[in-house]
């Protein structure tokens, strides 16, 4: 049995497998931790997968998954978070942007009684204007969210295994993880990290880009209501319309005007929607029904309470 | 489905099944075997032949009959009705006996002479995609292979000439890509997502080929609908709110700049707000917004709730110390 997982997405590190593999090594060993290192290739086009095969030979501990292509940094995230045996799961990148010897600091939140520990970097060098609409764009999503990520750019976190597998990660959602986190009841520290040099753009907030996020948080909202209430996540949609149409039908009928055709089309519009949305709730119902998946996220925060400070990290 | 219900177990004395799905259109039986046959004695490998009929072709039939039928290394297998190329081919994947599959139209597309070319790739590659060298065709011909390529690579395909569909596959690739309705044409693109080498060459085309052929009308309808879905799997399967949610808040807002405007009119140019049809569609245009936003929630159920039996990626291996030994 693992302790810990440390998942590393790899493309095209092959300068920096050996190096990330010694600074884990490294920093762990002080630590009793008993853990293992999870390379995840994504179908990198140099040598990579042969660096990180060479490194396995020598230690037990570390285990590669190879993709058949290239996928995608979520994909290989989600590839590895799926492959980890440990109790926890530690992500980080695999240029060694982020400090291995932050590690034992997340897994001590952990222990601590957290169920995700997260990374942020506190000195970043990003142009000014970037910066402050950057901000500005976390600050909408931490509204909407109803949590505040002071650094989502940060690959650098530790979570509970059983809170992270039980997160649906395809798509876009690897950028919502934290809220998704703890909107499942999960209970969430933030700390600061060390950050070394190579920056990434890691702020590229355009105008398509914070519409594409907008339509995101849309969808994940609507997506977490669905999971905690699979039947009555459109109840106050439809219950609108319904009222819509009411209040219609009355203005068509009560108000005086000279045809009633304009007002009782309208009222014929949205109770149709009502319906709609009705019947679509219906057919949510059928998918809940049919996978237990969604009852599964719903029960996370009641899986995540009763496994509250195990001392599962330490060998001892 | 079909009349041959027996499967054969993977020969290994049969080193390539050429399986030539027969549709519609064809170029006569004999003409086109002994142009494939022909070609693939040349290769010197071992083979046999799979013709899949789309639905009763009884001439066709007799045809193959009086070639040598089962004793000429032909094996015919029936569908009782229409199903459509996919279907066919994935019906005569189901009766190859060899690990290499040579899957060639019923009518010639490419000279038999660059048969081989596609089956010398085939060592090194899980698909050979054939593509044809237009150079000779009709210019209509040539116009309308390449809106259907636009198309195509509107749908994420980075490869040419889908609608040639001569192609060497390897056995495997068609134990993870299914194939439904049209989307033969796509299968080099589908296979490359799972992860399968694929390479395309580009290859004669076929004399015959060269005259103009017209579909029919339900034909180019049929073709826009398999790249509308093709695009809408490759660019929007694990984000389809992206795609019905951008029309979606479209339609809602042109709904209520709309309604903005007719109230507008009411306070300031004192137009009676309850005769006018503009009211009307400012409700409908939220009507249909909201609507078509909550098919695109409902997209996102469905993948919320079977991601996990249609991940992303796929994985070649997993290397520990245990089995790397």
């Amino acid at each position: 049995m693992v302790g810990v997982s440390i998942v590393v997405p790899l493309y095209n590190e092959e300068e920096n497998v050996a190096r990330v593999h010694t600074a884990v090594v490294e920093a762990l060993a002080d630590h009793d931790i008993d853990y293992e290192l999870l390379f995840v290739d994504d179908g990198s086009k140099d040598t990579t997968y042969a660096c990180a095969r060479a490194i396995v030979a020598q230690d037990p501990r570390v285990r590669v998954l190879k993709f058949r292509r290239n996928y995608g940094q979520t994909a290989a995230m989600a590839a590895g978070i799926d492959a980890a045996r440990g109790d926890v799961v530690v992500t980080m990148d695999g240029d060694l942007q982020n400090d291995p010897n932050d590690i034992p600091r997340l897994l001590d939140q952990i222990d601590n009684g957290y169920d995700i520990a997260i990374g942020w970097r506190k000195k970043r060098k990003d142009g000014g204007a970037r910066v402050f609409i950057s901000k500005i764009a976390n600050k909408i999503i931490a509204r909407i969210m109803g949590v505040e990520v002071k650094d989502s750019g940060c690959s650098l976190k530790a979570y509970r295994a059983s809170l992270i597998q039980g997160i649906p990660m395809y798509g876009e959602m690897h950028r919502f993880i934290p809220p998704l986190c703890q909107l499942a009841g999960a209970r969430l520290v933030q700390l600061e990290v060390n950050h070394r040099a190579r920056q990434f753009g890691s702020s590229k907030y355009g105008f398509s880009r914070i519409y594409k996020v907008a339509l995101d948080i849309v969808s994940i909202r609507a997506l977490l209501s669905y999971a905690h209430r699979p039947l009555g996540w459109q109840a106050w949609p439809t219950a609108i319309s319904f009222l819509m149409g009411m209040l219609c039908t009355a203005w068509a009928i009560f108000g005086h005007n000279d045809s009633i055709v304009v007002p009782a089309g309208i009222a014929t519009l949205f109770f149709s929607l009502s319906i709609f949305l009705m019947a679509w709730a219906l057919i949510g119902h059928l998918f809940a029904v049919l996978e237990p998946e969604v009852s599964r996220y719903a029960a996370l925060s009641a899986i995540l309470s009763t496994r509250l400070k195990q001392p599962v990290l330490r060998k001892s | 489905m079909n009349i041959e219900t027996k499967l054969p177990v993977i020969d290994a004395a049969c080193e390539v099944s050429v399986i030539i799905p027969v549709m519609v259109r064809d170029d006569g039986a004999e003409a086109v075997w002994n142009a494939y046959h022909t070609a693939m004695l040349k290769t010197g490998k071992t083979f046999e032949f799979i013709y899949v009929l789309d639905g009763p072709h009884a001439t066709y039939v007799e045809a193959l009959e009086r070639l040598g039928g089962e004793k000429a290394g032909i094996r015919i297998v029936s569908l009782n009705r229409s199903f459509g190329e996919a279907a066919c081919i994935q019906e005569g994947v189901k009766h190859a006996q060899a690990e290499t599959l040579l899957i060639l139209p019923a009518h010639l597309q490419v000279t038999p002479e660059s048969i081989p070319l596609l089956l010398e790739q085939a060592e090194t590659f899980d698909v050979v995609a054939g593509a044809r060298d237009r150079r000779r065709d009709t210019a209509m011909s040539r116009w309308r292979g390449s809106l259907f390529n636009a198309f195509a690579r509107f749908a994420g395909s980075k490869f040419e000439d889908p609608g040639c569909t001569a192609r060497v596959v390897r056995r495997h690739v068609f134990d993870e890509v299914h194939l439904q309705s049209d989307q033969h044409f796509f299968l080099p693109l589908l296979a490359e997502r799972l992860g399968f080498s694929v390479k395309q060459i580009l290859l004669e085309q076929a004399e015959i080929d060269r005259r103009f052929r017209a579909h029919r009308p339900t034909d180019y309808v049929s073709r826009l609908m398999d790249v509308v879905g093709l695009a809408f799997m490759t660019r929007f399967m694990h984000k389809p709110f992206r795609f019905f949610g951008t029309i979606g808040a479209s339609l809602l807002l042109l709904g209520v700049i709309c309604g903005l405007y007719v109230v507008g009119e009411r306070n300031f140019a004192d137009v009676p707000l309850a005769d006018r049809p503009a009211l009307l569609l400012t409700a409908l245009l939220i009507v249909l917004g909201i609507q078509i936003g909550a098919v695109g929630l409902m997209a996102e159920i469905v993948i919320f709730t079977r991601y996990r039996t249609t991940p992303a990626y796929r994985i070649e291996r997993i290397v520990a110390q245990d089995d790397d030994a």
